[in-house]
């Protein structure tokens, strides 16, 4: 799992995972999470 | 929340400290011009500034406000046309920059005077708090937004903020910038197409590191998400 998470880093090229954190919410991934458990 | 309009907004300026005068928060970065940073804004050294704007009352105006502080000088004014070769030959610390000319726009100047080496400090002049320039201005690397109505004190104290790297911006470029929605910049479009690049797998890990699990807690989480 740690690969899999530095893989992540790396495609998203950020040094930590608050930074990959912020990105993926500035980039709406959480709120699409928070839809789909809304509606399904 | 209703929001008071026609030039009553809260007098809410924001102004950032992000390097200069040393100070709880002046770690970050290193002042541009500071050569040891000690005493500054005491008028130990003058603060060069250039004002572009195509209006010839405006720059006089502005040469009058800011020559009254010792510690700041106008070393030269210049309309769009002619404001690139004027900083390249006034070296200035700080360039107020109209946003909007007939000539030239603003913004195309502050594009060139960034790819200058070693650049000054731009901030934009707007003349209504109210610009949908505000955002790219920033983008652009812009320092700041000032309206050409701010208070001569004001005026003066602002600009040695962003002498010593700081950022200045008027109450209403402050609002747009936090009400910004992420995905207009370009910045944040770069940030999506790299998102796109994951695998649906590795986009279900990322929201779950978002959430703040542990490595360990994923694995457990990403077990069970495949078992259902």
């Amino acid at each position: 799992m740690k690969d899999h998470v530095s893989a992540i880093l790396t495609k998203l090229r950020v040094a930590s995972r608050v930074q990959a954190a912020l990105l993926a919410q500035r980039a709406g991934l959480l709120d699409e999470r928070l839809r789909s458990e809304v509606g399904g | 929340m209703a929001l008071p309009t026609g030039g009553c907004y809260p007098a809410v300026w924001l102004e950032l400290q992000l390097s200069g005068p040393p100070g709880p928060i002046g770690a970050l970065g290193s002042s541009r011009h500071g050569p040891d940073g000690m005493n500054e804004g005491q008028g130990e050294r003058v603060i060069r500034v250039v004002v572009v704007d195509d209006e010839a009352l405006v720059r006089s105006g502005f040469q009058l406000i800011l020559g009254a502080s010792e510690d700041l000088e106008v070393v030269a004014t210049a309309s769009g046309g002619e404001a690139l070769e004027t900083v390249r030959r006034a070296r200035p610390d700080v360039v107020l920059l109209d946003i909007r000319m007939p000539d030239v726009d603003g913004l195309t100047v502050l594009r060139e005077l960034r790819t200058m080496p070693d650049p000054p400090v731009v901030a934009m002049l707007t003349t209504f708090d109210a610009d949908e320039y505000i955002l790219t201005a920033l983008h652009c690397g812009a320092a700041g937004f000032l309206l050409k109505d701010t208070e001569p004190e004001q005026l003066a104290h602002l600009v040695r903020t962003l002498a010593a790297g700081g950022v200045v911006l008027s109450p209403k470029a402050s609002r747009t910038l936090l009400h910004s929605h992420p995905g207009a910049g370009t910045a944040v479009d770069e940030e999506a197409a790299r998102v796109r690049l994951l695998t649906a797998r590795e986009r279900d890990v990322l929201v779950l590191v978002a959430e703040g699990l542990s490595n360990a807690d994923i694995g457990a989480a990403s077990i069970w998400g495949q078992a259902r």
